[in-house]
């Protein structure tokens, strides 16, 4: 019974643990930091659902992201919507454009599909560009909303949001363990696994495929509603591919197979060349070799390294 | 009787090359059929199009005289027409639990506990202590044993097992004997590719010979290889031919 | 002539110029995926980088020409090199190759911006003018740059099909296990084909930097395209990707002429998921893309 609740017992005491640093009195700056690292984790997490379950890498999902963020913002400066009432239309409308995205996974595979995805995530960016009356173009969208308050907590305020954001992060991580426990769950390992094997099964794959691209699309824009009411400004520059390549680190970087890798990876990344005092070239240079020595010599992330460890210690006492 | 399931004038051509057909076949309830041929004559090409892993290029497959041409895979396999894989027979990144578990759950049941997964094992002979192991670590004879195991949890009408004896020592080619002689007492159907001819013909009621991805011939087991010109097909061809 | 038949051929002409510049980086591609089976997503920075190598070296010695000289060496170098120093563990996996190449995407990109600013550099080819054809403009600089890619893949293609060295990297293509049991040298050839590869997007690379403008983000530009142009023309197959190449310039070239420029990308792109999705290994064939 224990095994059964630990792992979201962990989650909420997680959680727990990061609604309480502000209590730390840590700067204005760490705080900003700390929230953009919870933003992106949720992103990441998203596309560490789809990658590491179900077996598809997507270089669109920045676009999904942003599609979520421009909701949000179109919503707040066009249709005076606001922070919760914008959720429907950026969840909904990512949540439709994950599904768009899988469909040419059912007819292609492979390289050809992960190539098709960043030719998506273009278009999109294209559209975003170009649709000036709408998104603003090159220049973007600058939305402030009014001030809000959601259970007693300011939208606008840097600590408050803050707590929001983690609040939010605390019931995606949540629902993706269920999912990843669910009978579901099984379905799509074993879709990632043998997909051919899957279908002899009698499993409807593309079907499943489509609903698990639609929750990470889901995921993704919820993301980016919380980056959208974080920044307040946003650009198609924003969510360009680079920015796909990015969560996609934050996955290897944690382990695309544990839940709480992207967290691993979006605080690494975030702090890390914080604390360096990296230049933002730099730390792109940096994580780019992180990156490639992440993939070669540890593949399955950071979360990997300690079961790593243990089995090659107890391999060594057998052999001694 | 109505064929359980049957092809009318299936074929299949890659760009332009016949590589099965035109095929009549058909298997009856309950009957096991062998199909032998060299490589290369359309033995897999065949599975697959019945299966619907790949669409054919013309003719027509029923199941219990309605036709699934259009049919998908998986729902074919939902509807008792189940097949297995040469090679790729299990989800090797999964434990063997979880292997037994998805197809407990394509069997629509509720129970995935461990109790519930003991019986599939017990059928095929393989030890329950593996379930912990990850699948891709058992022995290439247990994962044919699991393969199997996974396609007879759906308690299909039917198995298509494609090459059940390939690479196996004589140990697991004898558990997996006994499995088949379990299936054809137990009243499922199968058709079985397989080389192995020594240990296929006890199995079958009916051998069918495939070469250049037609029926050259077919009869019951004992009969078949006495023929000369499935012998000049078979045991000339196969010594040259390469797939 | 009529006019709006001018119109159409200066398009289609200023479309084969351009699409003969994808041609070569799609050449690249379908080489480095035909025998290494990795899809090698840095290519748009290896192109970019050598269109600011050309640069530099026309900018220091003011020989245009000294540019190219330098560009193609230094690129095959640096295929050389990251074909050693990662590209090589990743041949079992293909898929960690890709990501190795999404990670070289920072590194380049971040080094160059590092080395030359993110702003935009302009150059002036020495080579101006045009030649009018029947009320055509032939910009002497775009002709030269065709003439260039008809050489080098013509080139590329006799080794490919007339020299032992051709037909060991046809084998390769087509079987690495069984070439390897004739003697084949594969990891050589492997690397060989990374080398060409770079080599390839080093000219492409200084044509860029003859087409006015660049930035240390062109890169993202000219990937797609590249394997947009690999792809439609199947996967190792150059000829194939020649065409492709012409074919997507022109349509390029007209959809801006036609219907304004600001939503070509879209255009292209949609049609080349369109395409793909019809015939998913492309209009000329081409290998299956591999399981991820």
């Amino acid at each position: 019974m224990l095994s059964r609740i630990a792992p979201y017992l962990g989650v909420i005491a997680l959680g727990g643990f990061a609604l309480l640093l502000p209590q730390a009195q840590l700067s204005g700056q760490v705080m900003s930091l700390a929230t953009g690292a919870v933003i992106y984790s949720i992103a990441a997490a998203g596309l560490g659902f789809l990658w590491g379950q179900s077996g598809q890498l997507t270089l669109a999902h920045s676009s999904v992201f942003g599609i979520g963020a421009y909701a949000a913002a179109v919503g707040a400066k066009h249709f005076g919507l606001d922070f919760v009432t914008a959720f429907p239309w950026s969840i909904g409308l990512s949540l439709v454009a994950g599904a768009l995205i899988a469909l040419p996974s059912l007819r292609t595979s492979g390289h050809y599909f992960v190539i098709l995805t960043f030719a998506v995530g273009e278009v999109i960016t294209v559209i975003e560009m170009r649709l000036e009356s709408i998104t603003g173009g090159v220049n973007g969208i600058t939305a402030l909303p009014g001030a809000q308050t959601l259970f007693g907590l300011r939208i606008g305020g840097r600590t408050d949001y803050y707590l929001v954001v983690v609040g939010f992060a605390v019931v995606v991580f949540l629902i993706l363990l269920a999912l990843i426990r669910s009978r579901w769950g099984i379905l799509l390992r074993g879709m990632r696994e043998n997909e051919d094997l899957s279908r002899s099964l009698g499993v409807n794959v593309a079907l499943h495929r489509l609903i698990a691209f639609a929750l990470a699309g889901a995921v993704a824009g919820l993301a980016g509603h919380l980056y959208m009411y974080f920044v307040k400004s946003i650009a198609p520059e924003s969510f360009t591919s680079h920015l796909s390549i990015i969560f996609l680190l934050v996955v290897l970087l944690g382990g695309k197979t544990f839940l709480l890798g992207p967290i691993i990876g979006s605080v690494v990344y975030v702090f890390v060349p914080e604390f360096l005092g990296l230049s933002p070239v730099r730390s792109q240079i940096a994580f780019g070799v992180i990156l490639v020595i992440m993939i070669l010599l540890a593949p399955g992330g950071l979360m990997s390294l300690p079961g790593r460890a243990m089995a090659r210690l107890r391999a060594r006492k057998k052999t001694a | 009787m109505s064929a359980l399931l049957s092809t009318q004038a299936l074929s299949k051509h890659f760009d332009g090359v016949r590589a099965l057909g035109p095929v009549d076949f058909r298997v009856d309830p309950g009957e096991i059929v062998g199909i032998i041929g060299p490589n290369g004559s359309g033995k897999t090409t065949f599975f697959n199009v019945v299966t619907g892993f790949m669409r054919p290029t013309a003719g027509r497959v029923f199941w219990q005289g309605a036709d699934i041409t259009g049919v998908a895979a998986h729902r074919r396999a939902r509807l008792g027409l189940v097949r297995t894989f040469q090679e790729k027979m299990v989800f090797p990144g999964t434990s063997v639990r979880e292997n037994a578990q998805l197809a407990l759950i394509q069997r629509g049941m509720r129970d995935l506990s461990d109790a519930a997964v003991a019986p599939a094992l017990d059928y095929v002979g393989l030890p329950l202590r593996t379930l912990d192991q990850q699948a891709g670590d058992l022995s290439w004879g247990q994962c044919r044993l699991l393969g199997m195991a996974l396609g007879l949890v759906l308690k299909p009408r039917i198995v298509l097992l494609d090459e059940p004896f390939a690479g196996l020592n004589r140990i697991a080619a004898a558990l997996v004997t006994t499995m088949l002689r379990r299936l054809k007492h137990d009243g499922i159907g199968g058709v079985i590719v397989e080389h192995e001819m020594s240990l296929l013909l006890p199995l079958c009621d009916r051998v069918v010979v495939f070469a250049n991805g037609q029926i050259l011939a077919e009869g019951a087991s004992e009969e078949i290889l006495k023929r000369d010109d499935v012998r000049a097909a078979y045991f000339g061809v196969e010594t040259l031919a390469r797939d | 002539m009529n006019e709006q038949v001018t119109v159409f051929l200066q398009h289609a002409f200023n479309g084969i110029s351009m699409g003969a510049v994808y041609a070569l980086i799609a050449a690249g591609i379908t080489l480095v995926y035909g025998l290494s089976r990795i899809i090698h997503f840095a290519v748009g920075e290896l192109v970019m980088l050598g269109a600011f190598i050309a640069l530099s070296v026309w900018n220091w010695s003011g020989e245009f020409w000294l540019g190219l000289a330098v560009a193609v060496p230094a690129l095959a170098l640096i295929g050389l090199v990251t074909e050693r120093a990662v590209f090589r563990f990743t041949l079992r996996e293909p898929l960690t190759g890709f990501i190795v190449s999404l990670g070289l995407i920072l590194i380049l990109q971040g080094t160059a911006v590092e080395i030359w600013s993110p702003n935009p550099q302009y150059s002036q080819p020495p080579l101006e003018g045009s030649w009018d054809v029947a009320g055509v403009l032939l910009r002497k600089q775009a002709v030269v740059n065709f003439a260039i890619v008809v050489a080098v893949l013509a080139l590329c293609y006799l080794v490919l099909m007339k020299t032992t060295f051709g037909k060991s990297l046809r084998a390769v293509s087509d079987d690495p296990g069984a070439a390897a049991l004739m003697g084949i040298p594969v990891r050589t050839i492997i690397m060989t084909t990374f080398v060409i590869g770079s080599a390839l997007a080093g000219i492409a690379g200084w044509m860029v930097l003859t087409l006015g403008l660049i930035t240390p983000f062109v890169g993202a530009i000219y990937v797609l395209r590249g394997f947009a142009v690999a792809l439609i023309g199947g996967l190792g197959n150059i000829q194939g990707a020649a065409l492709a190449g012409i074919g997507l310039g022109v349509a390029e070239s007209l959809a801006a002429g036609y219907v304004g420029p600001g939503w070509t990308d879209a255009y292209v792109f949609g049609a080349v998921v369109l395409i793909l999705l019809w015939r998913p290994t492309g209009l000329a064939g081409g290998s299956e893309g591999a399981k991820l």
